[in-house]
């Protein structure tokens, strides 16, 4: 199968979809989790060849007619009719956890359209193969052969604030508490390091907010037509808490459940939406063991 | 203001005195005040009765309308050789003065956010309450004692009436800064200052409302040959009653009083001492002369133009805006909506409470005055405004029964003496620039600041005021019943504005002020019918020479004079 759908058993294969994908496809059923397909290891063994030296335009006739299933079917399940997409790319190799790759892969924000998408797509394989990641991937001992590469294609949560949140806190090794960063937009501003969000550290044990960093966040990501933009964040709301007590109590219920559920301390990416808490990414937090 | 930036006031200044401007500090310590004259609204002196009403309702009124905010800011304002100065002064001590204006920025805030419940059912309920206090009383059948106590009642009312016009005016122009603000904000990249006022046009308001009123009379004037040739070939003054002498021009005059009944409760100016349209059609009929010579034109649809551009440039920006957190979309669209009212509201309370209420303020005097004339107390009905209140409460009261009328010449004589001296734009101490802020930043686009002069003597640098780029011929101007020269398509060239001039604004192919911002009501007017303005140039009307060429730019805010 090239393309699985996060949510479906199949899907949560760490070997075919990754360890990212995989973590989202398993709690698809009981969290909040956007809608979206993976083109698996499978796809990428029989297409992407096509996109390793150079972006092809022309995508072979059998994986458009995939992709277009597969785009229209999200379409169905978002309900509108050109759905606007995140499409990612996710690395394999044998344990899963792809953490250490991360910003090392291509992503599209905000590709709406088939022709956009499987364009994004074509983009990702082709980064995989390019010199950057071989690179990468020699400095830290990966062999060519373990890797693989699965791509994800999930509805872009118009985001009016997103998190990082962990488990535990990163920086002491406190297991006790749940620290959040957030700031305003989508979340790459935060992931990407360009604002400085502001900080919850939150007590697990009774969700008091043991302390409370409001930054002024200066810049944010919006989406913008055909693709995001980093912008100023307007002075109303730079110095604005990013999120209300509500908000700091499910994002830190959010990953405390988080932690239950997989067994060990997670780093989530998470969005919050028209009042609705959204599950992006649920990693190990790897910094964590040294400690 | 006295100045309180961080890094320690700087030494204020005694400002000069000018030798044709002998000044008599009242007390000693006037002379440390900061005393500004306010050209925008009493660019010429004013009588003593006028300016003890104004002291006062402006005194209390600001001063009321800011401790209603928390502003920790007073007025106080001093009659200087009949020129009306004003000086804003701290109320707290300057320390606290940040911390103070920020709680002030928050309340003014909560207002502007609430502006429409505000207006609609507290503040135009209150002003039509006194204004139905006025015309409740039947000023010629009171007693001479009567009227003293309802002169006396229209002086605190006057206050009142002034405390809710600061009460509206504070968030009406807050929100058009703060909308004005979100914008530059929003979309910093763009360097048109006029890209966020532009969502505010095209709305109705009682200018427009009134003008066009003005229009579909000239439409009826021309409907009678007799009529129309009438209103062009007299002067504006000698109309009425060369109607009055045929069948035609008697019924076009009885429509004349309907539109008057609406809309003739208004002065040339703020000035309570000039008579208003109902007493004296006089510039109603120079408008017709303008209006009656002019082709067909539709108010009606050039509004509705300027309200689709006004729709599309929305729908651009809502657009722009989908990708946007919520909040800041919800930000945009309340302060869009808000600012549109207060759009609207520039102009409208004007109509309600400066123009309606002063007529009625005006009408009380007159009918002292004619009491007092009667008595053979003064000479006219109109020296009463050379009274002070004390005197008119005094003289209806019976306490006051010697002639006034050499207090009166001497008054005038003196008053008409400055009138033709260069006033200077301000007495007193120099505190230097007041701090910035909001309240700063508002003063600023509404009042605006003294720009840089030129180099070039023939380039006069203002502020942008309304886009465009036009050359005509300059029409100095120096009072609305002056502007009857002004020909279609030529530059108005004027000290400021006020709701009053609106229908000169399809008339004039431009405009050109001495002072004002980006907010001023001849900015505003300039943008709903679509003609070029630059404001605060400060040396307008002394700089250029009526019938000089001259381009006005109003994207860039210059004057260039061509030949």
């Amino acid at each position: 199968m090239s393309i699985l759908w996060l949510g479906d058993s199949d899907c949560h294969d760490v070997t075919v979809v990754g360890g990212k994908v995989a973590n989202l496809s398993r709690l698809a059923a009981d969290y909040r989790v956007p809608p979206g397909f993976c083109l698996s290891t499978d796809a990428y063994n029989r297409w992407s060849h096509h996109f390793i030296d150079q972006p092809d335009p022309q995508h072979p006739e059998t994986l458009i007619d995939s992709i277009t299933q597969a785009y229209t079917d999200l379409a169905g399940h978002c309900e509108v009719s050109h759905p606007s997409v995140a499409v990612r790319s996710s690395a394999i190799d044998e344990d899963g956890y792809e953490a250490s790759f991360a910003g090392q892969y291509e992503t599209f924000l905000n590709v709406s359209g088939v022709d956009s998408v499987a364009e994004a797509i074509g983009k990702c394989w082709h980064s995989a193969g390019s010199s950057r990641v071989a690179e990468y991937r020699k400095k830290a001992g990966l062999t060519e052969s373990t890797a693989g590469l699965a791509v994800l294609v999930q509805q872009l949560v118009a985001a009016d604030t997103s998190a990082v949140v962990f488990s535990a806190n990163p920086v002491t090794g406190n297991r006790d508490e749940v620290v959040i960063n957030a700031s305003w937009g989508l979340g790459e501003s935060v992931v990407g390091g360009t604002v400085s969000p502001d900080t919850y550290t939150v007590r697990k044990n009774d969700y008091s907010v043991v302390e409370r960093r409001i930054s002024r966040k200066d810049v944010m990501t919006v989406s913008i037509p055909g693709g995001t933009q980093e912008v100023a964040v307007p002075r109303f709301l730079k110095e604005k808490p990013a999120l209300s007590d509500e908000q700091i109590q499910s994002m830190a219920g959010l990953a405390i459940s988080l932690e239950t559920e997989m067994a060990w301390p997670v780093d989530i990416e998470c969005a919050i939406h028209d009042g609705n808490l959204y599950l992006l990414q649920c990693r190990h937090i790897t910094t964590l063991d040294q400690s | 203001m006295p100045d309180q930036h961080a890094d320690g006031p700087p030494q204020p200044k005694p400002i000069p005195i000018p030798a044709d401007f002998p000044v008599t500090w009242a007390q000693e310590e006037d002379a440390q005040l900061g005393l500004e004259l306010d050209r925008m609204h009493f660019p010429d002196p004013i009588p003593l009765l006028e300016v003890q009403i104004w002291g006062s309702a402006i005194d209390k009124g600001i001063t009321q309308a800011h401790e209603a905010f928390g502003i920790p800011l007073l007025m106080t304002s001093r009659h200087i050789n009949h020129y009306f100065y004003n000086c804003m002064m701290p109320s707290a001590p300057l320390e606290e003065m940040g911390e103070r204006m920020q709680l002030a920025e928050a309340r003014i805030d909560d207002a502007e956010k609430r502006l429409e419940a505000l207006w609609t059912e507290e503040w135009l309920p209150e002003i039509k309450e006194h204004l139905a206090f006025w015309d409740a009383f039947d000023l010629g059948r009171a007693d001479l004692s009567q009227l003293a106590d309802h002169f006396e009642e229209t002086l605190r009312k006057s206050d009142r009436l002034w405390t809710v016009h600061f009460l509206i005016v504070t968030p009406v122009y807050g929100a058009l800064n703060s909308f004005d603000e979100l914008y530059k904000d929003l979309f910093e990249e763009e360097e048109d200052a006029f890209q966020a006022l532009r969502l505010l046009q095209g709305l109705d308001n009682k200018s427009l409302e009134t003008d066009r009123a003005l229009w579909s009379l000239s439409r009826t004037a021309n409907d009678s040959k007799d009529v129309c040739e009438t209103i062009q070939a007299l002067p504006a003054d000698q109309i009425k009653e060369a109607l009055n002498a045929t069948t035609d021009g008697q019924s076009f005059l009885a429509e004349m009083d309907t539109f008057l009944s609406t809309y003739g409760e208004r002065g040339p100016t703020w000035s309570i001492h000039l008579p208003s349209w109902i007493e004296d059609p006089t510039p109603a009929f120079m408008i017709l002369k303008d209006y009656v010579s002019q082709p067909n034109r539709d108010p009606m649809a050039e509004l509705n133009a300027q309200a689709e551009a006004r729709d599309q440039a929305v729908s651009v920006v809502r657009e722009r805006l989908k990708g946007y957190p919520q909040t800041v979309i919800d930000e945009f669209e309340t302060r869009l909506s808000t600012a549109q009212l207060a759009n609207v509201l520039t102009e409208d309370h004007g109509f309600w409470l400066d123009f309606k209420g002063n007529h009625r303020i005006r009408m009380v005097c007159v009918e002292a005055g004619s009491r007092l004339a009667a008595a053979g107390i003064i000479p006219t009905a109109d020296d009463v405004f050379e009274l002070s209140t004390d005197e008119v409460i005094q003289a209806l009261r019976g306490h006051e029964t010697s002639n006034l009328d050499d207090a009166v010449s001497e008054r005038r004589a003196d008053r008409a003496h400055f009138a033709t001296i260069d006033a200077p734009a301000r007495l007193g101490m120099d505190y230097g620039p007041p701090p910035p802020g909001t309240m700063t930043q508002v003063f600023v686009k509404f009042f605006g600041i003294p720009p840089e002069p030129d180099e070039d003597p023939a380039v006069l640098n203002g502020r942008a005021g309304s886009p465009g780029k036009v050359r005509g011929t300059a029409r100095v101007v120096h009072s609305l019943s002056d502007a009857d020269r002004l020909e279609k398509g030529e530059i108005l060239v004027t000290g400021a504005t006020s709701p009053p001039w609106t229908p000169l604004f399809s008339v004039a192919g431009a405009i050109v002020t001495d002072t004002g911002g980006i907010l001023s009501h001849c900015a505003v007017v300039a943008r709903e019918y679509s003609i070029p303005a630059v404001v605060g140039v400060g040396r307008a009307t002394t700089g250029i020479k009526d019938g000089q060429l001259i381009e006005v730019d109003g994207d860039a805010g210059v004057v260039r004079i061509v030949s």
